[in-house]
């Protein structure tokens, strides 16, 4: 086995020995997960007026839009 | 500087290490060095044995109420003070650990010492238990030395991902300055490749290895550190030199 290798294999033995310390133990409770309540909201754009359509989002929330003529209403679930 | 001197391996050559740098750092001020070991050889490198708990570390950890300067022996070196142990230190560990208050007894012990040493240097045993643990505590710097043993190289790494859990966990502040090659032997190729697989963690590596040296173990034997008995030698020019290379890191860690 050549030199090269011994010292790589002690190298890996190192990196096993000293790995990235355990995170100690958080006293504070963790961070709230983001709001997802289902939303509705209804606009009206008087300047711009749209032919009606119905449209699928996914990201970044299921979002389901609805457009015709001065109104668009969003659902997000 | 507060220095503890660790490796998870025994016989890697802690005790002489830290009996050489108290003796070179006494040279920069006054120092105490601290014998955290239940075999007690940091008092015995100097010829200091202690007759009981009564006259060692022991009755300090024992009686937080003790005032430790009837128990550090003066002037085992010039500007040197030494505070032995004792093998009684293992039975009042374990008492101490049982109650809880092992952890920050070594830092309670030394507190009414803070303002009368300079430096203090802190030989702990072979391994990373609770009395370890207490002498880190004690710590602001940690130095861990290693040989051509690769054994000895696993104790370098085995000691940084202590420091790091017991600074995560809060019971420590105490920074690892360095890990230096205490027994180099320049025409082995081991201590190459120990030193270039050290090289590649990115601990911090130190640049002064201190000789192999038969003079060393004579020393030893003799109860005085080459620093102070053959000060000419390549073997304590090198401590002398890891001494000063270990205060400029602590130095530079703490700033």
């Amino acid at each position: 086995m050549s030199d090269r290798t011994l010292q790589d294999e002690l190298l890996a033995d190192l990196r096993q020995a000293a790995p990235v310390p355990d995170a100690p133990p958080r006293a504070e409770s963790p961070a709230p997960e983001p709001d997802h309540t289902p939303a509705l909201q209804i606009r009206v754009t008087p300047l711009r007026w749209s032919c009606p359509r119905v449209r699928a989002v996914r990201e970044p929330h299921p979002t389901l839009e609805l457009s015709a003529g001065p109104v668009q209403i969003s659902l997000t679930r | 500087m507060r220095l503890a001197v660790c490796s998870s391996k025994g016989g890697v050559g802690k005790t002489t290490t830290a009996a050489n740098l108290a003796v070179a750092l006494a040279r920069h001020g006054r120092v105490l060095a601290v014998d955290v070991d239940p075999q007690d050889s940091l008092g015995r490198a100097f010829g200091v044995v202690a007759k009981g708990r009564d006259d060692s570390l022991s009755a300090l950890l024992e009686d937080p109420a003790a005032d430790p300067r009837t128990v550090v022996r003066q002037d085992v070196a010039p500007g040197l003070d030494l505070l032995p142990a004792h093998p009684s230190l293992e039975p009042v560990a374990t008492q101490l650990a049982a109650m809880g208050g092992l952890t920050t007894s070594v830092r309670r012990a030394l507190r009414p010492l803070r303002g009368d040493y300079d430096h203090v240097v802190l030989d702990t045993r072979g391994d990373l238990g609770g009395l370890t643990l207490a002498a880190v505590c004690a710590a602001d710097a940690v130095l861990s030395v290693f040989t051509d043993d690769p054994g000895s190289a696993l104790g370098v790494a085995r000691v940084a991902a202590f420091l790091e859990q017991h600074r995560a966990y809060e019971n420590t502040s105490a920074v690892l300055v360095g890990a230096a090659c205490v027994l180099w032997d320049r025409r082995g190729g081991a201590a190459r490749q120990v030193v270039g697989a050290l090289e590649g963690t990115g601990l911090p590596l130190l640049e002064t290895r201190v000789p192999l040296s038969r003079r060393v173990v004579t020393s030893t034997l003799a109860k005085r550190p080459i620093v102070l008995s053959t000060p000419a030698s390549p073997a304590a020019t090198a401590y002398v030199a890891l001494a000063d290379e270990v205060l400029a890191a602590a130095e530079r860690v703490s700033a």
